[in-house]
């Protein structure tokens, strides 16, 4: 158990490592900072003194071995505008997307399941056509254009919700509406065939033998062994609790990771980037170390047998 | 003797593509207070599906009619809240493979405390469960049953799943218990036990134990009547005696020469020729006319009756009454058991 752990997180460290390194080189091949920050109209001097102070004609090795060697001692860098520390500029920013990912994740589950659980149990009645057809919907629509109905909807033409900024609990309320009908649509679609396939099960025929009343034994037996299956698809959204606004915080101007995201890619804010692909990296690491460790505590069939006599 | 249940006539259908299809076709049985019959036949005849039909748990799809009589209610009609009520408390079902029949998150303790649950009139507390739940599992053998409370299915092995399965099944005191081929997934050492346990269980408890199988070796060291199907009807029923010594219908003496034979090797093994007709594509006589030695020409045109007193047999051609290939005397079929 503990030296399971112990490989999990070296393994988890190498991925870390590994996405920097790419992303790194990556941002360093696409472009000069010091053009997108002073613009090209300023003297090469302006433009050389900026580069010079930043350390960017250093090579690119050196650079990478300065960024491990400050990254190890906890420090990510300084954003190329205010010269402040990256990890502070992302962290105010941070509760924003929480917000906006934990209350979208925490309704897409609830819904989702809900709906999934439904229609398995009413299938091939139009409830379950109706609910395959709304996850079919919610599942195919980008965020993007779901985002820009709604705005057009709420915003333009009934006029009742607030569709930019962060200022007020309404104003959350599309953007999350947004985030979470995809992913409910997600766990529609899983739970609904996770549910049915255990209902299939011999296990449920016993409970029923034995006399449990057919809702019981749902709940009691179905349920709890089909959250198994469902385990991997609530890591992936837990993966994605930094990542997952990007599109939707740029559609909803919310001022959260992801439009800084953007903004910083815009202008070759390095350090901030970087900062902002460890933070998802991690997020991502930590999340399947998470669905690992729920495997063990819900599936006693993955914890090591005892004596078997 | 008092009858349990009276089975009339059942018959399950599933819908399909070209019509119903019936792979329970009419089967008729009584089940008598503290008997074991065996429900014997090839796989596919309908036997289980039968079984599960009286539990109610043939499936959404299936249409049940006929009749079953147990205690004043007709299990075929009865609505479901009454089967819920009955099922574990009046009749109980053990399956073939308790790891995949079992629940397996739950442990053994919490399967077994469920059932006694439902049965309890007033919430007991968690200690006299337990305790209820160890005396259960010691009177099945497990051995250390106060251990084996928290163990999972997957951490037992087959027979000790299968004793398990039995203790949850019996903890509310079932008067008849379904055995569905309770022992084919099992060593034949291991068989040998569960079928002595069962056994033992309807000598102290007096639970009539309705055992299917398709090992006549199983049935001959442990029921008391027979009841034979094919292709979805009973075709005959007998003490158990009978059915090994004066089988009357050609299918039964066709099962039973069928059989590897463990005390005289000198006798070859006869299959039946042919095959089982699928339930779609049964003839309109006797289902068995098809490959049956003794066929005459009625048993094309119409399908023979269940008829008969204790030994009853539905055939046209029925074997003489003299009849006595000795198939195999029972005593050599049993395993020395414990």
């Amino acid at each position: 158990m503990g030296l399971l752990l112990v490989r999990k997180l070296v393994r988890a460290s190498i991925t870390v490592l590994l996405l920097v390194t790419a992303v790194f080189l990556i941002l360093r091949a696409s472009g000069d900072p010091a053009v997108m920050m002073l613009g090209v109209e300023v003297s090469p001097v302006a433009l050389e003194n900026f580069r010079d102070r930043w350390g960017l004609n250093d090579p690119v090795w050196v650079q990478y071995v300065i960024y491990l060697k400050s990254l190890a001692q906890g420090d990510f860098g300084r954003s190329y505008i205010g010269d402040r520390s990256a990890w502070d500029v992302v962290a105010e920013r941070l509760p924003a997307t929480l917000i906006l990912m934990v209350s979208a994740t925490v309704l897409a589950v609830v819904a989702g399941v809900l709906a999934g659980v439904l229609a398995a149990l009413n299938r091939n009645s139009w409830i379950d056509r109706l609910v395959m057809i709304i996850a079919a919907a919610g599942f195919s629509a980008p965020n993007f254009v779901l985002g820009i109905f709604l705005i057009v909807l709420f915003g333009a033409i009934w006029q009742i919700l607030p569709t930019t900024g962060s200022d007020t609990f309404w104003h959350g309320v599309l953007p999350v509406l947004t985030l979470a009908s995809a992913d409910a649509a997600v766990f529609a679609r899983f739970t609904r065939s996770a549910v049915l396939e255990t209902l299939n099960q011999p296990l449920m025929r016993t409970a029923l033998a034995k006399g449990v009343p057919y809702r019981a034994a749902v709940l009691r037996h179905a349920l709890p062994n089909s959250a198994i299956g469902l385990v991997t698809v609530f890591g992936l959204f837990v993966g994605r609790l930094v990542s997952g606004a990007v599109v939707t915080e740029n559609v909803f101007a919310w001022p959260g990771v992801g439009s800084l995201l953007v903004l910083s890619v815009e202008n070759r804010d390095f350090a901030v980037v970087q900062t902002i692909v460890i933070l998802i990296g991690i997020t991502m690491v930590c999340a399947n170390l998470l669905v690992d460790l729920s495997y063990l505590w819900l599936d006693p069939r993955t914890r090591r047998t005892r004596s078997r006599t | 003797m008092e009858r349990l249940l009276e089975v009339a006539q059942l018959r399950v259908s599933f819908p399909s593509e070209s019509g119903p299809v019936s792979p329970v076709e009419d089967v008729s049985f009584d089940v008598h207070a503290g008997e074991i019959i065996g429900l014997v036949g090839e796989s596919g005849c309908g036997k289980s599906l039968g079984a599960l039909a009286l539990m109610g748990l043939a499936g959404p799809t299936a249409t049940v009619s006929g009749s079953a009589r147990y205690g004043g209610i007709d299990l075929v009609t009865a609505p479901q809240k009454e089967l819920e009520r009955l099922r574990g408390r009046d009749i109980a079902m053990i399956f073939q493979d308790p790891l995949s029949t079992l629940n397996p998150i739950m442990t053994i303790g919490a399967q077994i405390a469920e059932a006694l649950h439902l049965g309890a009139e007033r919430r007991q507390s968690s200690q006299q469960i337990q305790k209820t739940c160890v005396s259960l599992l010691s009177e099945v053998g497990l051995p250390q049953p106060a251990a084996r409370l928290r163990a999972y299915p997957h951490e037992l092995s087959g027979g000790m799943r299968q004793r398990a399965m039995i203790a949850m099944m019996l903890a509310r005191e079932p008067a008849l218990l379904i055995a569905d081929e309770p022992t084919t997934a099992l060593d034949p050492t291991v068989q040998a036990q569960i079928l002595a346990l069962l056994k033992r269980l309807r000598q102290q408890r007096g639970a009539a134990i309705l055992l299917i199988t398709h090992d006549f070796g199983v049935v001959a060291q442990t029921c008391d009547r027979i009841a034979v199907m094919y292709a979805g009807r009973i075709i005959e029923t007998a003490p158990v005696e009978d059915i090994f010594f004066r089988p009357r219908h050609p299918y039964t003496a066709g099962l039973l020469r069928a059989r590897a034979s463990l005390g005289g090797g000198e006798r070859p093994l006869e299959p039946i020729p042919g095959i089982v007709p699928p339930p779609g594509g049964r003839p309109k006589g006797c289902s068995f006319e098809p490959r049956c030695a003794l066929a005459r020409p009625e048993c094309r045109l119409s399908a023979p009756l269940l008829t008969g007193d204790a030994h009853k047999f539905a055939c046209h051609a029925p074997l003489p009454a003299r009849y006595s290939r000795p198939a195999e005397p029972a005593r050599s079929l049993a395993w020395p058991v414990a």
